[in-house]
């Protein structure tokens, strides 16, 4: 008969007997039961999961006693730990040891020195985190999120500061309170719980946190809801969470396209996009105004999108990027945060093809047209340096142009969709807008009396 | 020799899982059962209801938990504790069998058709 370590179970009694002080008398516990050992003034008590009694034998006895005994690990000068009752091991605030709760939340301080041992007995790397970790788990980590139970929301003052102060107790850290209502909101919501902001906005989320700021008194001139949706659009970037989850409704100018959904038609300006739509129209791009800097919950509304049409198109192996920004620094860290995003949200093998660049201009609006980037002052020099490498300006100057001066022709930027695009389309151009018209307006037709039926059986 | 006996009846090691603030050691006897996400993530189910991650593979935990009577893989994706098993039904629409631990244990494993020997011969049936 083979027995395997574990063949019997832990409430099975399986220490030998240890003598304790019982008053004048000589009591009796089982090894077992003993979570941990404790020296103090000079006497020696086994902590117990529901009280503390004092051991006969000295704490140095004990400690060559439970050499013979698997699992037993000193953990400071005056602690000896059973790490089969362990259950959690965490950093303590503020200093450079750790917390060991065994059963019974029995709490055992630990000092760094003493890991190793432990750590081999583990099989693991570290205390405060296994291995592999994962990159989201790692970033909540970093973000300071910790496991609350009661809901922030109804904590009161005193229970926000115990638990969102810095480690000298000062004053409370916005960004991790913020991180932490939206770690929180969004395990309700993944356990069940609708979400409080379904159909709103990230203004919504504001609402809900902002009387607690109120309470803590700190609703002063600082933009706390920067923080929030800083915070809310980080955790998003890091797969954390997404705004899907809290349902929130997005309104930014985008639309997938039917027939080359993989072609992206995209401008930086919200103004461009009813021409957007009319290349769509004629294309079956898909396409997107970004109005300035992307914003992440426009990303992850568009890439979902995206991704669902391309799961149905077969996945292409391409995606392109036929891109409409300003022709200067900032217009190309837009498109790159655009391209960053896309890779963040799972399109990954997507490329660019910038059509506002010099050569797509006619020579006389290079002349007369271009702004100075170093005379308008907003441009950082590293940033513009960065530029002039990549692109060399105009003509070794550096000067930009605003796409809205190649969107003053718009038969020359359709041209140069139609071109560039090309090679891209699989369904080439002009697309069958007509019959894609028509099979919207069915659909709508469908869901309408799908609805209308829907209403005569109610009863 | 009373050394080896003691180490033979001492308990399997916990189970690392992570918080967002600290690691927590998971008893094997406490896990209802294990499966695997399609985010290739490990989520773990105990019996008390409360649902852990890893992000290590399934084979690298069943290796861990090999030396456990209880541990069975009736399915790839799903790792279980037959002592914890409360109840074992046939889906009709998907022909599979599927292995429930109780009200306060989210979802149900998996068995595979080919792993049902094995399984009823666990589970004493």
């Amino acid at each position: 008969m083979i027995l395997n370590p574990g063949f019997f179970s832990r409430k099975i009694k399986t220490g030998p007997p240890l003598a304790i002080r019982q008053g004048l008398d000589i009591g009796f516990i089982n090894l077992a039961d003993v979570l941990a050992f404790h020296q103090k003034a000079g006497k020696t008590f086994a902590i117990l999961a529901d009280s503390e009694v004092q051991t006969l034998k000295s704490f140095t006895k004990i400690q060559a006693f439970l050499k013979k005994f698997d699992g037993w690990f000193p953990c400071g000068r005056c602690y000896l730990v059973n790490l089969y009752r362990l259950r959690r091991s965490e950093r303590i605030a503020g200093k450079s040891g750790f917390q060991l709760t065994l059963d019974n939340d029995v709490k055992v301080p630990m000092i760094a020195e003493y890991a190793q041992p432990i750590l081999k007995f583990l099989d693991e790397e570290s205390l405060l985190y296994i291995t592999p970790l994962s990159l989201p788990f790692y970033r909540l980590m970093l973000m300071g999120v910790k496991e609350i139970t009661k809901n922030i929301l109804f904590m009161t003052k005193e229970e926000l500061k115990a638990d969102f102060s810095t480690a000298s107790g000062s004053a409370v850290v916005v960004s991790v309170l913020m991180a932490n209502f939206l770690w929180q909101q969004v395990n309700y919501i993944r356990t069940g719980s609708s979400s409080p902001v379904d159909g709103g906005n990230v203004r919504s989320l504001w609402y809900l946190v902002k009387p607690v700021l109120s309470r803590l008194d700190i609703l002063d001139e600082t933009d706390h809801y920067k923080t929030l949706s800083e915070q809310l659009g980080e955790m998003v970037s890091n797969k954390i969470l997404s705004y899907h989850e809290f349902g929130l409704l997005e309104d930014g100018k985008w639309k997938v396209g039917a027939f080359n959904p993989h072609v992206i038609l995209m401008a930086e300006k919200e103004s461009h996009f009813r021409f957007l739509q009319q290349m769509q129209d004629l294309t079956g791009a898909s396409i997107i105004a970004t109005g300035g800097q992307p914003s992440t919950i426009t990303s992850e509304y568009f890439t979902d999108a995206l991704k669902t049409t391309l799961e149905k198109a077969g996945n292409p192996d391409q995606i392109t990027v036929l891109s409409l920004t300003d022709y200067d620094p900032f217009g190309w860290a837009l498109l790159d945060t655009f391209m960053g995003d896309l890779k963040t949200f799972g399109i990954k093998n997507a490329q660019v093809i910038n059509l506002s660049v010099p050569k797509n201009f006619t020579p006389e609006e290079l002349e007369m047209m271009h702004y100075d980037i170093e005379k308008t002052h907003d441009t950082p020099a590293v940033m513009l340096n960065k530029w002039m490498k990549l692109t060399n300006g105009i003509d070794g100057k550096p000067w930009g142009m605003e796409v809205d001066v190649l969107m003053m022709n718009k038969n020359r930027v359709k041209d140069l969709i139609l071109e560039a695009g090309k090679p891209f389309f699989k369904v080439p151009s002009p697309v069958p807008t007509k019959l894609w018209r028509d099979t919207e307006m069915l659909f709508d037709a469908l869901a309408e009396r799908a609805l209308e039926t829907l209403k005569k059986q109610k009863p | 020799m009373e050394t080896l006996l003691l180490r033979l009846v001492s308990p399997l090691k916990s189970l690392p899982v992570q918080t967002s603030e600290a690691v927590v050691y998971i008893r094997p006897e406490d896990i209802a059962y294990i499966r695997t996400t399609e985010s290739r993530r490990i989520l773990i189910y105990d019996v008390n209801g409360e649902e852990w991650q890893r992000f290590d593979l399934l084979s690298d935990l069943e290796k861990r938990l090999k030396d456990d009577p209880r541990f069975f893989r009736p399915h790839k994706s799903f790792l279980v504790n037959i002592f914890a098993v409360k109840k074992l039904r046939k889906n009709p629409k998907t022909g599979l069998f599927e292995l429930y631990f109780g009200d306060k244990v989210k979802g149900f494993a998996q068995a595979a058709a080919g792993n049902m020997k094995e399984l009823r011969h666990r589970l004493e049936l």
